[in-house]
């Protein structure tokens, strides 16, 4: 049998998959919105993690990571900073944000700023930042999608094609059985991704040098420039360093996709435990990608694309069974990225936008099917970006990585009291310089004086908000009291047990009254 | 309210309020700084030409810090810090 046929066959069957899991979930799910937008907040260890990493590493892991050593060498290693620090803003931030999302019924990032800050506008800006800095994305995981199953097929189903395929079944399956689909999605793809990228970088290895060992000595023999920092183009200096590794931690986990994850949770518990283990999935995703990469720039060192190395290495030298696995396991990193931000970006305009201005109190499964339709505008909009090349659309995809770091300052005053609480006009006011700057320091003079962008703009954000909130109307006492103590009641007070008793003597207003109609 | 400290009492949430907290943190930024700049940039210039297991040195160096930073995070967890 052809590896084409091979290939394209078993990223049918992972679809397949993908499919009968949206059925499924779409039959235990019910029409209310925290079930369709967070699933029930019921998510335990297991599934919660298994979206999580899956959600975080992209198609990315799988091209551009293997990209990134071939180009600039050991340097990237430096991946396992950003990905220990999400592990530890996990532990420490994200039990807040969970607490205060199952006590207050948080539904998004929007929610929890916008009560703590009193401020409409506070809402606004931070939906406008949570969507502008994420739908990109939704671009370029179908772009990946699109080149995968292109490679895969050897350009029997053609680009546009496929993109087209992969996302109406990734939409698909979201708006039939919401975030449940997703997560029980991402546990398939979770696994299936993690084992693919092991597989592939061994077996290339061993087939190609006899081993990793090998390959690191072929490596320092023909190529020692890879194997010193800053790398080969002087990429890594400190200042790349250490923004990349804010970036990357902070950075994404204040995205919606990641930050909405962490009102699901069964418990805090789950959290702190996610915390603690999620980087041990999401680090030793980049040693395989370390011997691709390397190995990649001794066998194939003049490739005009640097993230194709892993496609082409193993077109040229797998058999066709794996080639077949692999690719289905790119496709799987980057369909359960897509499917995660299309959940956000939808619940987001569901929540903030339509629930907050335009239908305020309609019947929960009016909001599923308006979220439904939300999904079915973004894959158009989606498509057509990923089947065009704008400029502007570069310089925002260049920006969205730093984009929802600018949320820190907020988020941080809202869940880490203080004497000097900051204010709904020092969070504006900083998010407003911090993307100014950002775009200053990543697009009219990239990373000055060697500094990240990322460093440059939430210094500026930091010290504006802080600046301006010294001057300007704090949240009233009461909002203060009532969020700040909960946070305090809950880390270092009654716990779990108190935040249960405080739900029951004095439950939250609930968003939507629960129904149990199937969808 | 403006530009004045909010009446509540409470104590500094940045700070740990127990011990197994101040080493968990210490631990967990102590470690953090073996590999960030400048000393990783040291540690490479320094051990650079250097091979531990068949795998140079920085490669090695920068995978174990990172599973001693997991073991900090996991050894908090099952203490419940």
């Amino acid at each position: 049998m052809e590896t084409w046929v091979i290939a394209t066959g078993l990223i049918f069957l992972y679809v397949l998959v993908t499919i009968v899991l949206g059925f499924l979930a779409n039959r235990a799910m019910s029409l209310d919105l925290e079930d369709f937008l967070l699933y029930g907040r019921k998510a335990g260890f297991v599934v919660l993690y298994l979206t999580v990493v899956a959600t975080y590493h992209s198609a990315f892991a799988f091209l551009g990571a293997g990209g990134f050593f071939y180009r600039h060498g050991i340097g990237f290693w430096e991946a396992g900073t950003w990905t220990v620090l999400t592990g530890a803003i996990t532990y420490t931030l994200g039990v807040r944000i969970w607490a205060l999302g199952k006590r207050f019924s948080y539904i998004t990032p929007a929610d929890m700023l916008a009560d703590f800050y009193e401020s409409e506008a506070v809402r606004v800006v931070v939906a406008l930042v949570s969507v502008l800095f994420t739908i990109l994305y939704i671009q370029v995981q179908a772009q990946g999608l699109g080149y995968i199953i292109s490679v895969a097929s050897g350009d029997r189903i053609s680009f546009e094609m496929g993109t087209l395929l992969l996302m109406i079944v990734a939409g698909g399956y979201l708006m039939a059985g919401g975030l449940r689909a997703v997560y029980w999605t991402d546990v398939v793809q979770g696994v299936w991704m993690y084992l693919a990228v092991w597989a592939g970088a061994l077996v290339l290895s061993y087939r190609l040098f006899g081993g990793p060992l090998a390959l690191w000595k072929r490596v320092a023999a023909e190529r020692p420039d890879l194997l010193s920092l800053p790398g080969p183009e002087g990429f890594f200096t400190p200042g790349m360093w250490i923004g990349m590794s804010v970036a990357l931690s902070f950075g994404i986990v204040l995205q919606p996709h990641i930050m909405i994850r962490y009102y699901t949770a069964v418990s805090g518990r789950t959290i702190r435990w996610l915390g603690a283990t999620t980087p041990i999935f999401l680090m030793t995703l980049y040693i395989p990608a370390a011997l691709v990469g390397l190995g990649g720039a001794i066998v194939l060192p003049d490739l005009t694309n640097p993230d194709q190395i892993f496609p082409e290495l193993l077109v040229r030298y797998a058999p066709g069974w794996l080639t077949g696995l692999i690719l289905a396991g790119a496709t799987a990193a980057a369909m359960s990225t897509l499917d995660s931000i299309l959940h956000a970006n939808m619940t987001v305009l569901t929540r903030d936008v339509y629930q907050r201005y335009i239908a305020p109190d309609r019947e929960p499964a009016h909001y599923v099917w308006v979220g439904r339709g939300i999904v079915l505008g973004l894959l158009v909009i989606g498509y057509i970006l990923s089947v065009r090349t704008l400029g502007f659309l570069v310089t925002l995809v260049t920006l969205s990585g730093a984009g929802a770091l600018q949320l820190l300052p907020g988020t941080l005053g809202v869940c880490y009291p203080t004497r000097r609480p900051f204010t709904k006009s020092g969070v504006l006011a900083g998010v407003g310089v911090g993307l100014t700057v950002l775009y200053v320091t990543l697009v009219t003079v990239p990373h000055a004086l060697g500094i990240h962008g990322a460093i440059w703009s939430i210094a500026a954000n930091f010290t504006t908000c802080i600046t301006v909130s010294a001057f300007t109307k704090a949240p009233s006492d009461e909002t203060i009291g009532r969020i700040h103590g909960a946070i305090e009641d809950y880390v270092y007070g009654s716990g779990e047990a108190g935040l249960e008793e405080a739900l029951r003597s004095t439950p939250p207003l609930r968003l939507t009254p629960p129904a149990a109609d199937s969808a | 309210m403006i530009g004045k400290e909010v009446p509540l009492s409470f104590r500094s949430h940045y700070l740990p309020r127990s011990r197994t907290g101040w080493i968990a943190v210490l631990a967990f930024l102590g470690l953090m700084t073996l590999v960030q700049p400048p000393l990783v940039f040291w540690v490479d210039s320094r051990f650079g030409s250097a091979w531990v297991l068949g795998m140079p040195f920085l490669y090695v160096y920068l995978g174990a810090v990172y599973f001693a930073l997991i073991g900090v995070l996991i050894w908090a967890a099952r203490r419940a810090v």
